[in-house]
């Protein structure tokens, strides 16, 4: 600590502090420009000048000078004000000055400092700049003539985004920020927006609509990706405007994507389902609510006694909040009697979730003094929660590897985090293997090209080079009871074959073993590269292992697509494990809550429930239950889906919109979006956050009301009157979330895997990873390889403006990518003969499907990518489960015209 | 008894023969100051165009909710209008304060004080309305 002295009074500092900075957590108001928060102080626009002593005799910017002991700085005075006016004079000899007309009046940083410094006119003349205005670029308009070259958006688009998309033209006095050519090519996340002080750049979907005084602003966890990041929705009378994000949060600090800024329009789309719909020979129509739930209960009832419990089947939503999934898997399996409960993530997210729990463990606590009872000291906790690292543990890694995750797109907040640590030069080493390239990865210190769907292998290899080089080093660093098997299983896969099937050699995984090793604070991020694979499982087992051998100091991140990916799983929504992660045979403590049965036998995973649903196997299904989710946008084979959803007799489904599964359903019920539904999500990094639901169409209802009333129909009733009841409840069987009432959970929310808040205290008890070791160590299969007739693999891969079939009705999504593309490697496509935009036919074993081409040189060769997020191109016809299959392209016959 | 009767008629015939203080409203209509403020109208410039910039100025600073204002951008980078323009006379407490409000001086109170209407919503005007004032 050293003492600062401004404006005469003495204030305590850091070292390496700034004089800004301690001026601003001592409430001290400098004048500043240039100058952000979250961004490296440039000292570009000298407004902050301030008098130090000692010092040199003339004025200082604030924001570059360190403080030193026993510094005195004078921050108003009269010379200082003449500077400063002086300056922001110079500044406005090109500007506009249209604050009537400009978007930013009312939030102007530069008007504010023209009010605040008093200038009431502009002496100075100079040669006009012609401004190269930018008009033409979807939803981001510039207008250099309000710019103050602050720099800011610059930074912006370059330490955090990560884009660089935008850069200084020119020198002196023609100095402007340009994006290179005539529209921008950029991520549009917006964030360049964001910061900007003028109205340089502005939100083009908002131009024009309201003044910044009349919004309302509301905080909300943004319905897309797992990130969790926060967004203000900024509303008039009721509609939304625009979606800003907040610097003074500290969950993604202030920059979101272009999903949670611009395709959140969807809560007040025209095509939202306000009414419940019941199929009447045949057709959807809309009726009322009672007659809607009678009907959906009727017919529940009638297979439940007909054909027994194990007819009906339930599919959770990693869209909806934890309390509606936790009252979806409570009414399937207490009130229904069933125990298929199953969601989407089991094609992915939660077969990593279940690797980690088969080889570290289930969360536990254990209690100092006896069980039962809560909120006693606890002696220990363990479980596979512990090895899950936070994004705030990104910001302190010091190596990070990523396998098997194109991050940017999956979960863009681990990005971002990534690359503030790499400005800062915490993090030293980044080292990325993946099978596309990506603008990330060449941001790598390391970028390693695997063959698609080879990052098992790639990971099995970094386990075999630990131990082949690790030696002594590795002793004293994690659990190696598991050794002698995984070593087995390691010894008996040669090093050619993890060569041939990854395409990397032995030295680039020694290296990358090294590195981990070396390394301080390892972080390892893994996706759905690895977890989309058919065997993601299995794969999964092997980060398990390496978790296991590098013990406490590696951290994992997992990616998360959806907002709720990780909460859907923590409530219970899967066949494998209760709320909570409880074994199937824990199932005694559920019911003396539940007060009814719970089924303890294991219930069919999403796929056999779909094969089930169609008919298939010894225990058909007969009714099916589905919480906001678009089968068809999933790996599930579409021929597969269709099948079943034909056949089941009953379907019923909790949506926001007619999609394609809901248009397929008997009843449909008008969902609340997660957005609009108090209650908790818990994002990607075990952040349990918020939702406080801002409610937009009139109509639609909370999924878990629906659920309640159907409940009390059915003759089991589940009373709960409000989403913090739930919560409680869930808490209560759960004690990782049991940290805060719904209410009272703070802004940022609370990590489940760090019990140290509120009730539990922050000593007295250890984080110990306590292997289950229940897995076995499985052989990884051979990543599906191109045949024959089937030259190509066809890789799920998703875009940067979509998350799931959610965001196709968002107008940022809509506009920047409106339809579903085919990209390929320039080269084959020059040997299929086709170019951009012409139209190819993509076949595999179970379908064929055309679409529109786009080259790509980041797509591998011999590989054709495709995302599963347009309607108009149906992708999963062409996949069985898994984000890889072989395909055949050929040109698409030519246009036969219409007929 | 007759004395104050007389002195009363007295008085009546004066008033008579005096010029009447009362106008025969609405036949004849007052003439109103310089500097009344009656209702808000809406200006143009000397091209014809509508000055008015859609900044919401005045619909913020209107004490009494009566203005709103739907703006819209046009052809050129800084150009704003607005599409449309509503006045609520019924609500107007004639205060000024839009016309005060307003960086461009597109908006200004005219002499004209009339309300009486059988309908209110004869009294919600619109920007061409506005512009005709
Ligand atoms: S950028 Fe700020 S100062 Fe410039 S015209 Fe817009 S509101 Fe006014
Ligand atoms: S929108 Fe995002 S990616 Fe594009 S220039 Fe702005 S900050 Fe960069
Ligand atoms: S566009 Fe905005 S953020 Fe970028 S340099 Fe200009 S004023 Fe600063
Ligand atoms: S989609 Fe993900 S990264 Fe984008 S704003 Fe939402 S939470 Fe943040
Ligand atoms: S204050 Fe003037 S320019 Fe602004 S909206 Fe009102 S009339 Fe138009
Ligand atoms: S704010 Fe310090 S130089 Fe601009």
């Amino acid at each position: 600590m050293i003492t600062v002295t401004i404006n005469g009074k003495a204030y305590q500092a850091q070292p390496g502090m700034t004089v800004m900075e301690v001026a601003d957590a001592n409430g001290i108001r400098i004048p500043r420009l240039c100058y952000h928060k979250a961004l490296s102080p440039i000292g570009a626009c000298r407004i902050c000048v301030v008098e130090v002593k000692p010092g040199p005799p003339r004025p200082v910017p604030a924001c570059t000078t360190p403080v030193a002991d026993k510094m005195e700085v004078v921050t108003e005075s009269e010379s200082l004000a003449h500077y400063r006016r002086e300056l922001l004079q110079l500044l406005l000899i090109n500007h506009p000055l249209d604050c009537p007309i400009c978007d930013k009046g009312g939030e102007c940083e530069l008007q504010n400092l023209t009010r605040e410094l008093k200038i009431s006119d502009q002496p100075y003349q100079a040669a006009k700049l012609t401004p190269q205005y930018d008009s033409q670029s979807p939803l981001i308009e510039r207008y250099p003539d309000r710019c103050v070259n602050c720099e800011r958006c610059v930074r912006t688009c370059r330490g955090w985004v990560g884009a660089a998309a935008l850069y200084f033209d020119n020198r002196g006095y023609r100095t402007a920020v340009t994006a290179g050519g005539k529209v921008m090519d950029c991520e549009f996340c917006g964030s360049c927006i964001g910061v900007c002080p003028t109205g340089a750049i502005i939100d083009k979907t908002f131009k024009y609509s309201a003044r910044a005084w009349q919004l309302r602003k509301q905080v909300i966890v943004c319905p897309y990706c797992g990130g969790g990041c926060h967004l203000v929705l900024e509303t008039k009378k009721g509609k939304l405007k625009r979606v800003t994000a907040s610097f003074d949060e500290s969950v993604n600090g202030g920059i979101i994507c272009s999903r949670g800024r611009f395709s959140l329009d969807i809560v007040q789309h025209e095509k939202r389902l306000t009414q419940p719909l019941v199929r009447k020979d045949g057709v959807l129509t809309p009726v009322g609510w009672e007659e809607a739930l009678d009907y959906a209960a009727e017919r529940i009832r009638e297979i439940r006694s007909r054909y027994g419990p194990r007819a009906l089947a339930g599919i959770g939503s990693a869209r909806a909040t934890n309390e509606s999934n936790y009252t979806f898997q409570k009414f399937c399996r207490a009130v229904l009697g069933t125990s298929h409960v199953d969601s989407t993530g089991a094609l992915d997210h939660q077969k990593m979730l279940r690797a980690l729990v088969h080889v570290l463990g289930r969360p536990r606590v254990a209690w100092a003094e006896g069980e039962g009872a809560s909120h006693r000291a606890i002696r220990e906790v363990s479980g596979f929660q512990v090895a899950l690292g936070t994004l705030d543990d990104l910001d302190r890694a010091d190596t990070v590897l990523v396998v098997g995750s194109d991050v940017k797109k999956e979960t863009p907040p681990l990005v971002w985090r990534i690359n503030q640590a790499q400005k800062r030069k915490s993090l030293r080493e980044l080292l990325v293997v993946s099978s596309r390239h990506t603008r990330f990865r060449s941001s790598a210190r390391w970028g390693g090209t695997c063959r698609p769907g080879s990052s098992g292998f790639v990971v099995l290899g970094i386990l075999k080079a630990l131990f082949e080089t690790g030696g002594e080093r590795l002793r004293g660093l994690g659990d190696f009871r598991r050794e002698e098997v995984l070593r087995r299983r390691l010894d008996a896969t040669r090093w050619d074959l993890v060569q041939d099937v990854t395409g990397l050699d032995r030295d680039g995984m020694v290296f990358l073993a090294e590195r981990l090793l070396e390394a301080e604070r390892p972080s390892l991020v893994v996706g759905y590269d690895l977890a989309g694979l058919q065997d993601g499982y299995d794969a999964a087992c092997y980060v398990a292992d390496l978790l296991l051998v590098l013990g406490k100091k590696l951290k994992v991140h997992l990616t998360a697509e959806k907002a709720n990916t990780q909460g859907c799983s923590d409530m219970g929504v899967s066949p494998y494990w209760l709320p909570g992660y409880a074994p199937l045979d824990e199932a005694d403590r559920f019911q003396a809550v539940w007060k009814t049965d719970v089924p303890r036998d294991p219930g069919l995973p999403l796929p056999a429930m779909l094969a089930a649903a169609a008919g298939e196997g010894p225990e058909p299904v007969h009714g099916l239950l589905i919480l906001g989710t678009d089968l068809f946008g999933t790996t599930l084979n579409a021929g597969v889906v269709e099948k079943a959803l034909d056949r089941v007799p009953f379907l019923m489904c909790q949506e926001a919109f007619l999609n394609r599964t809901a248009s397929k359903a008997h009843v449909v019920f008008p969902a609340r979006l997660a957005v609009e539904t108090e209650g908790t999500v818990t994002s990607g990094e075990l952040r349990v956050q918020r939702q406080k639901g801002i409610s937009f169409p009139d109509g639609p209802l909370e999924d878990w009301k629906i659920l309640c009333e159907l409940s009390r129909r059915l003759g089991r009733p589940m009373e709960y009157l409000s989403a913090s009841e739930i919560f409680s409840e869930i808490s209560g069987l759960f004690p990782h979330y049991d940290q805060y009432a719904l209410p009272d959970i703070p802004a940022e929310g609370f990590w489940w895997n760090r019990l140290y808040r509120t009730k539990y205290g922050s000593t007295g008890w250890r984080r110990v990873l306590d292997p289950s070791l229940k897995a076995v160590i499985p052989w990884l299969e051979l990543p599906p390889r191109s045949e024959k007739d089937r030259p190509f693999l066809l890789l799920v891969s998703r875009s940067l403006f979509q998350s799931g079939t959610l965001s196709r009705y968002g107008l940022g999504a809509r506009t920047l990518e409106p339809r579903g593309r085919f990209r390929l490697h320039p080269q084959d496509a020059a040997e299929l003969k086709v170019k951009d935009g012409d139209e190819v036919r993509v076949e595999s074993a179970s379908g064929a499907v055309s679409g529109p081409v786009e080259l790509d040189r980041r797509v591998p060769r011999q590989t054709v990518q495709a995302a599963l997020h347009f309607e108009d191109l149906p992708v999963s016809r062409l996949t069985d489960g898994g984000i890889l299959r072989p395909v055949r392209v050929t040109r698409a016959a030519a246009d036969p015209g219409p007929k | 008894m007759i004395g104050p009767l007389l002195k009363g008629l007295g008085k009546t015939l004066e008033q008579m023969f005096r010029k009447p203080i009362t106008i025969e409203y609405p036949e004849r209509k007052r003439e109103v100051s310089e500097r009344f403020r009656g209702h808000p109208r809406l200006l143009r410039d000397e091209n014809g165009r509508i000055k008015c910039v859609a900044c919401h100025l005045c619909e913020t600073i209107c004490p009494s909710k009566a203005i709103t204002v739907e703006p819209e951008g046009g052809e050129e980078m800084h150009d704003k209008h607005p599409r449309e323009f509503i006045v609520d006379l019924a609500r107007c407490i004639f205060c000024g304060f839009c016309q005060e409000a307003c960086p461009k001086g597109a908006i200004m109170l005219n002499r004209k004080y009339e309300l009486a209407q059988y309908r209110r919503d004869v009294l919600v005007y619109h920007k061409e309305k506005l512009l005709e004032e």
